[in-house]
This record gives C-alpha cells, sequence and structure tokens, in this order.
C-alpha cells in the first residue's frame, strides 16, 4: 500500500514537471521563472557606479 | 492499478507530445532510466511504451518546428562512429543471436542522445531533463534509503526487475550518477521547499548506496565526496553530510556490511575480484586475437569464448566498463568509446572556464561541475562494473554538447551588447557613466 502511493507520488511529481516545462517553454522566457519548479532567477551584474552618484550627474544633465 | 496509472501519466505526456516534442523527450528517458513499466504487476510489463513514446515523439518532432540536425561537433561525430561501428561489428559477434538484442538497447540509447542534443535547445529545456532524470533514479533511492534506515541495513537494496540497473552493484552506482545531478537542482531551484526536499532525497540516496553492499559504489562514493569537499564553496556542507553518512554507517550498519566492505583491501584473495581479473583477461585476448573487433555484445562471457582464454574458470561478466566495450566492440570501439569520454571532460572543463562569474550562466557552471562528478562516479564506480551503455552516460555526453552552444551563443550576445555599449558610451560623453549603468543592469 506504501509502495503503491509511494509510486503515485512518483507519477505525480512527473506530472508536475511535463507541466512546468510547457508552461516555462509556451511563456517565451525561457528562464524557467514560473510555477513551483521555478528556477533561481540569475542575480543582476554588479552595478558599475552607485545609483546616487547617477542621480548627481543626472541632474547635472539637465 | 499501477498499470493504469503509468499508461494515463504516459497518455497525458502524449497528448502535451503532440504540441511540445520535447515532452516525449522527457517521457522517453523517464521510461528508459526509471523503467516505471516493471514496477507494475500486469499488462504494463509487456506494453511497448518505450516505442510507443519513440515513435510519437519522433512523428512530433518532425513535424514541428524544431530544428532538425544537432550541433555537428565532436561529440555528435563520435556517437555517430560508435553506433556505426557497435553495427558493423555485431555482424562479427560470435554469437550474432545473443548480441543483437543488446545492441538493439544500445543504439535506441543513442538515438535518444541525438535527440536530446538536438531538442534540447535552452535552459528551460535542460533543466527539464535533469528534473526527470534525477526524478527517475531519486525514486529508488529515496525507497532504498528509508528502506536501508528501517531494516538497519540488514537487507540489501536493489532496482527493478528486467531492467539495467536491476542489480544492487548497478543501481548504487546509478543512484551515486544521479546525486550531484540533484545537487545541481537543489542549487538552482528557487522554492526553499523544494531546495530541502531534494537535500533530504540526497542524504537517503547516500544511505541506499550504502543499504545496496556494493564495493564499487562505496569507493566512488569516496572518491565522489573527497572531489565535491575539494571544490564546494561552502566547505562544511560535504563534510557535514559526509559525517551523517559515515555516522550512521558506523553505528548502525550490522557486522555483514563491514565484513562485505573490507573485503576491498584482501583483493588479491577474494574469488569475486579473481573473477573480475579472469574476465578482464578473457576480454583483451579476444580484442588482440581479433583486432580490431570485439566478440559482440556481452560475446566474451559466451562458454565457447571464455573457456578458450580461462578453460578452467567459470564465466564472469566484463566487469569493468572499459574492458566490457573491449570485449564487447574491440580496441576500435574502446577507443571511440574513450574518444567520447575525453570529450565529454573537455566540454565541461570549456563550458566552466567560460561560465564561471557569469551570473546569467550559473546554471551551466553548476551543471557542467555536477556532471563532472556524476563522470567520476561513473568512471571510479564503473572500473569494476559492467555499466559502460548505461544511458545516463549519453545522456550527459548529449547535455555538454547543446550546452556548449548555448553557453557560446550567450557569450557572443553579450559581447554584442558590450560593443553596442562602448560605441553608446563614446557618442555620448557626459552621460557615458550613466548608459553604461543602465546597460549592465538590463537583462539580456
Amino acid at each position: 500500500m506504501i509502495n503503491s502511493i509511494y509510486f503515485g507520488v512518483a507519477l505525480v511529481a512527473l506530472l508536475m514537471i511535463l507541466r512546468w516545462y510547457v508552461i516555462n517553454d509556451d511563456s517565451g522566457k525561457n528562464d524557467g521563472s514560473i510555477g513551483f519548479l521555478a528556477m533561481k532567477p540569475p542575480k543582476s551584474p554588479p552595478r558599475t557606479i552607485p545609483a546616487s552618484t547617477l542621480k548627481k550627474r543626472f541632474r547635472r544633465m539637465r | 492499478m499501477r498499470d493504469i496509472a503509468v499508461l494515463a501519466t504516459v497518455f497525458v505526456g502524449l497528448i502535451w507530445t503532440l504540441r511540445f516534442p520535447y515532452v516525449g523527450i522527457l517521457l522517453w528517458t523517464w521510461v528508459t532510466l526509471m523503467v516505471p513499466q516493471q514496477l507494475g504487476f500486469g499488462f504494463s510489463r509487456t506494453f511497448p511504451i518505450n516505442l510507443i513514446v519513440a515513435i510519437v515523439t519522433v512523428g512530433a518532432w518532425i513535424f514541428s518546428k524544431d530544428r532538425k540536425l544537432p550541433p555537428i561537433d565532436a561529440t555528435f561525430i563520435l556517437m555517430c562512429l560508435f553506433l556505426i561501428w557497435i553495427t558493423i561489428n555485431g555482424f562479427q559477434a560470435v554469437d550474432p543471436r545473443w548480441s543483437w538484442p543488446l545492441w538493439d538497447r544500445t543504439w535506441r540509447i543513442i538515438a535518444l542522445a541525438i535527440l536530446i542534443s538536438i531538442l534540447a535547445t535552452n535552459q528551460v529545456r535542460i533543466h527539464a531533463l535533469i528534473m526527470v532524470m534525477v526524478l527517475s533514479l531519486f525514486y529508488f533511492g529515496v525507497k532504498g534509503g528509508l528502506f536501508t534506515l528501517i531494516a538497519g541495513g540488514h537487507f540489501n537494496v536493489v532496482g527493478p526487475p528486467n531492467s539495467t540497473i536491476g542489480d544492487n552493484n548497478q543501481l548504487a552506482l546509478a543512484i551515486l550518477m544521479i546525486i550531484p545531478l540533484g545537487n545541481y537542482l537543489r542549487l538552482q531551484s528557487a522554492n526553499p521547499l523544494v531546495r530541502q526536499l531534494l537535500f533530504a532525497a540526497m542524504i537517503l540516496c547516500f544511505f541506499s548506496v550504502l543499504g545496496s553492499y556494493s564495493r564499487g559504489g562505496f569507493v566512488a562514493l569516496s572518491v565522489m565526496i573527497i572531489i565535491a569537499v575539494l571544490r564546494a564553496k561552502k566547505k562544511w556542507l560535504y563534510p557535514l553530510v559526509a559525517g551523517i553518512v559515515a555516522f550512521y554507517a558506523y553505528t548502525f550498519m550490522p557486522q555483514s556490511y563491514f565484513n562485505r566492505i573490507s573485503t576491498i583491501q584482501n583483493a588479491q584473495a577474494d574469488g569475486s575480484f579473481q573473477g573480475r581479473l579472469e574476465a578482464w583477461h578473457v576480454a583483451y585476448g579476444y580484442a588482440k586475437d581479433n583486432f580490431p573487433f570485439g566478440a559482440g555484445f556481452s560475446g566474451p562471457e559466451l562458454p565457447q569464448v571464455y573457456s578458450k582464454y580461462e578453460p578452467n574458470n567459470d564465466t564472469h561478466a566484463a566487469h569493468s566498463i572499459f574492458f566490457q566495450v573491449l570485449g564487447d566492440n574491440g580496441f576500435a570501439g574502446l577507443a571511440i568509446y574513450l574518444l567520447i569520454l575525453l570529450v565529454i571532460f573537455w566540454n565541461s572543463i570549456v563550458i566552466r572556464h567560460k561560465t564561471n562569474k557569469i551570473p546569467e550562466l550559473s546554471w551551466a557552471y553548476d551543471l557542467s561541475g555536477m556532471l563532472q562528478l556524476t563522470l567520476v562516479a561513473f568512471c571510479v564506480g564503473g572500473a569494476a562494473l559492467s555499466f559502460a551503455y548505461y544511458d545516463v552516460f549519453f545522456i550527459a555526453a548529449a547535455l555538454f554538447s547543446t550546452m556548449r552552444v548555448l553557453v557560446d551563443e550567450r557569450l557572443v550576445a553579450t559581447r554584442k551588447i558590450g560593443m553596442s555599449q562602448e560605441r553608446l558610451t563614446s557618442q555620448i560623453p557626459s552621460s557615458g557613466h550613466l548608459v553604461s549603468g543602465l546597460i549592465s543592469n538590463s537583462k539580456w
């Protein structure tokens, strides 16, 4: 009985993976970010200039 | 009931396959690795699920807009060469009726690997494939681990009947090969619950390897842990896992387990080891006498071949992936096989070098690192086991090939963005830093 439940869980997990793939592939984003099994988003690259400095420069430009 | 459940799952998958052919690849991989039809008790055992999935997948792929050719690289060429060679060698087999069924299984594995290299065209597809592979083998790993814990390690953990992982040694190696891929999923999953479940499953898989009583599995596990500790960013994690497993093994595993493992030290006196030496002698002898051909799949195990080189001993399987290929497919087959292995390792090194410290490609960096561990386990554990044509090996080869193409494409795109960034900054000197800041923060 426990074995059969365990087997059932594996089948459900497979369907979840297939569904995750279908949704993510269909979304066109191709980063796997949707759903329960989502992939981690990539860390954003380091900023070349701090935001405060950018703001000051932007003000000066205006 | 299980038979109906398996067929219903496959049916749902096949409906998706009609629109998304890659779902068929995922299903095919699942059926090949987990062998769910053998876990049923009725008609599913003889139902040609694999064939139906393959036919629907290929049909859907032909009529889809997906690309039709794989990346023409060393891996693809070598896999095709290997396929051609094992076919030519099949006609030279000692007993073709004995060898062709095993050839039939091997060519399907290579066909699946080639289809993966054609269709795994993005990060999501590769990630989904790894998930299916992990699910398929963690199924046995988690179950075996729980069984070992509950039974106190008194009984052997074995795989499903009538499959390539039915034997305890083969199952142990298959689980060991998949643990690094489980770790890749743990590293890359956003959901903390998924990460924790994967971590728990990995620990249970280690227990399952212990519960298999496999000495080759024990050696491969030890080597894998040493390499993982050496390269891990979190130096405490792997020693912690190793500590838990070692503590359990020392405290709970029965004396019979230690008796079994301690025979590694007295290999010369061990009958099993002597049998392996004899089988290697047979494989080498036949390949040398029939250069460049081999005896065909499992040919060296035939009494008429074995008795020629070891007349006073009983037949044994090759018990080494390298001698298995040598005996089966001769020196030419072994040369192609070793080249495939070499190209896989080379690709993994190149991918890791190119993706190091690039956040957008951290998944490729992690995956190639973990696949390297998978291959180390395969080479170490497989050195004393007949497991040369295992699906995960060929799938890993295909994954590295397609990942390398993906990484190169991404890096070219990055370089283009970098060039346009330089052009913009040179055109607007006063706001150059502002533009470069905006571009570096944008996603590509």
